[in-house]
C-alpha cells in the first residue's frame, strides 16, 4: 500500500509537470512490473505502457542518411590517421636536418681553423698547424733573408717580423708570434727568423714561402669544405624526398 | 578506445540515436545531422567515453541530446495558428473504416496511436511531451531549448499529459 501511495504522489507530480526524468523512469518501471492495480491507476498504466513502447519503437535509418553518417565518421578517422603518420616523418626530417647542420658547422669550423689569411696589405707568416691526419704535415723552413716590400704586392708567406699581426684569425697554439699592422709607407719590421723557424720546426710546422704552393693548399682545403657541404646538402634533399613520398602515399589512401 | 571498440560500442548506437532524435520531433534530415555531429565529436573525444557498456551508452545518448538541443534552439518558434486539435474535436478521432487496412493497422498499433494522439496536441505541449517522454530532457533543458521559462514548460507538460490521458480514455485504450 505504501508503494501505491508513493506511486500516486509521483503521478501527481508527473501530471503537474514537476517530475524529473528519474521519476518518470520509476513510474514506467512500476507500471511495467505491477500486477493488479486499482481501476483509477489502470488508465495511467496504459498511458505509460504506450509511451514506453513508442520510445522503444526505433525506426530504421534511411539508407542514404545512414551512409552519410558513417561516411562522416570514417572520414574523421582517416583524417586522424593521416595527421599522425606525417608527424613522425616530420620529426625524423627535423632530426636529420639538425644533425646535418651540426655536422656542417663542425666541418666548417674545423677547416676554417686550419686556414691562414694571406690577404691584406701586410705580409703575414702563414703557419699551418700540424695534425696527425692525412693532410700533409707542414714543415718549418727558414725564411728567405729578403725583407718584405713596403707595398701591397704579395709577400712570401712566411716572413720574419718582430711584431706582426697574428698569422690568421683562427690561430691556435701553433702561432709563433704576433705582428702589428704595417702601413704601406713603413719599412717591413724585422723578424727574428732564426728563433721563429726553429720553434716552428720543433713544433713540426712547415712555413710556406711559395705563394703558389700556399694557393694550392688553400684551394685543396676549400675544395674539401665544398665537397662536405655538397654531401650534406644532398643528404638533406634525399630525406626531404623520402618524406614527400611517404606523405603522398598516405594521402592517396 | 580503439577504432574497433568505437565501431562496436558507439557507432552501433546510431539507429537508437536517430530514433530518439526523430521522436523528439526533429525532422529526418536534421536528426541524421544531429547523429552525425554527435558521433564525430564522440570519436574526437573517445578517450572520455566510459568503459562500462551501460555508462558509455548513457554518455553517447547525452552527446546526442546536446546536438538535438542545439538543433531545437535554432528552430523557429511554432506559430500560433497551428494550435492543435481541441479536445472536443479530438474525441471525434474515430477508428478508420475496416476496408482501409493500412490505417486500421496503424490505429490499432498502440505505439503509433499514442504518437498520433501526441501530434494532435498544440505545438508547445506536443514538443514538451516529446522532449520529455522520448528525449529524456528535464524541465530546465526543455526551457533552454525552446526559449521558455521553466514555469511555462511545467504548465505545458501538465496540460499535455492530462489531455493525453483523456484522449486515451476517449479512444478506448
Amino acid at each position: 500500500m505504501n508503494d501505491i501511495n508513493q506511486i500516486r504522489t509521483l503521478l501527481d507530480r508527473w501530471y503537474g509537470g514537476e517530475s524529473s526524468p528519474g521519476d518518470e523512469r520509476m513510474l514506467t518501471d512500476f507500471f511495467a512490473s505491477a500486477g493488479e492495480l486499482p481501476p483509477d491507476l489502470e488508465a495511467d498504466r496504459a498511458l505509460f505502457a504506450a509511451m514506453s513502447e513508442a520510445a522503444a519503437d526505433l525506426p530504421e535509418i534511411p539508407a542514404e542518411l545512414d551512409a552519410r553518417i558513417t561516411e562522416a565518421v570514417e572520414t574523421e578517422m582517416a583524417r586522424e590517421r593521416r595527421v599522425a603518420k606525417p608527424a613522425r616523418w616530420r620529426r625524423i626530417l627535423w632530426t636529420a636536418s639538425g644533425a646535418a647542420a651540426c655536422l656542417l658547422a663542425v666541418v666548417a669550423a674545423y677547416n676554417y681553423s686550419g686556414t691562414q689569411d694571406i690577404h691584406g696589405p701586410s705580409p703575414k707568416p702563414l703557419i699551418a698547424q700540424s695534425v696527425p691526419s692525412a693532410r700533409p704535415a707542414p714543415i718549418a723552413q727558414p725564411a728567405p733573408t729578403a725583407e718584405p716590400a713596403p707595398t701591397a704586392e704579395p709577400a712570401p708567406i712566411a716572413q720574419s717580423a718582430p711584431s706582426s699581426e697574428p698569422s690568421h684569425r683562427g690561430a691556435t697554439e701553433g702561432s709563433a708570434h704576433k705582428a702589428s699592422p704595417r702601413k704601406a709607407s713603413q719599412p717591413a719590421p724585422e723578424i727574428d727568423t732564426e728563433v721563429d723557424t726553429e720553434a716552428l720546426i720543433a713544433a713540426n710546422y712547415r712555413v710556406i714561402e711559395d705563394e703558389r704552393e700556399a694557393d694550392a693548399i688553400l684551394s685543396s682545403i676549400f675544395g674539401r669544405m665544398e665537397g662536405n657541404l655538397a654531401q650534406e646538402t644532398n643528404r638533406v634533399e634525399e630525406i626531404s624526398l623520402e618524406y614527400d613520398a611517404e606523405v603522398n602515399k598516405l594521402c592517396s589512401y | 578506445m580503439t577504432e574497433r571498440e568505437f565501431r562496436e560500442r558507439v557507432l552501433s548506437l546510431r539507429r537508437l540515436m536517430y530514433g530518439v532524435a526523430l521522436k523528439m520531433g526533429i525532422p529526418p534530415d536534421d536528426a541524421a545531422d544531429a547523429v552525425q555531429e554527435a558521433l564525430v565529436k564522440l570519436w574526437r573525444h573517445r578517450d572520455g567515453i566510459p568503459g562500462n557498456p551501460g555508462e558509455s551508452r548513457l554518455y553517447c545518448m547525452a552527446a546526442l541530446r546536446n546536438e538535438c538541443l542545439s538543433l531545437i534552439r535554432r528552430r523557429p518558434p511554432a506559430s500560433a495558428a497551428s494550435a492543435g486539435i481541441p479536445l472536443e474535436e479530438a474525441a471525434d478521432v474515430k477508428a478508420p473504416p475496416d476496408n482501409d487496412t493500412g490505417l486500421v493497422a496503424e490505429y490499432n498499433d498502440t505505439r503509433r496511436h499514442i504518437e498520433i494522439l501526441i501530434d494532435t496536441l498544440p505545438p508547445g505541449q506536443r514538443d514538451a511531451i516529446r522532449m520529455s517522454g522520448f528525449g529524456g530532457l528535464d524541465n530546465s533543458e526543455i526551457a533552454e531549448a525552446t526559449g521558455q521559462t521553466e514555469n511555462n514548460v511545467r504548465q505545458l507538460l501538465s496540460r499535455g499529459r492530462r489531455r493525453l490521458r483523456e484522449l486515451l480514455e476517449i479512444n478506448g485504450l
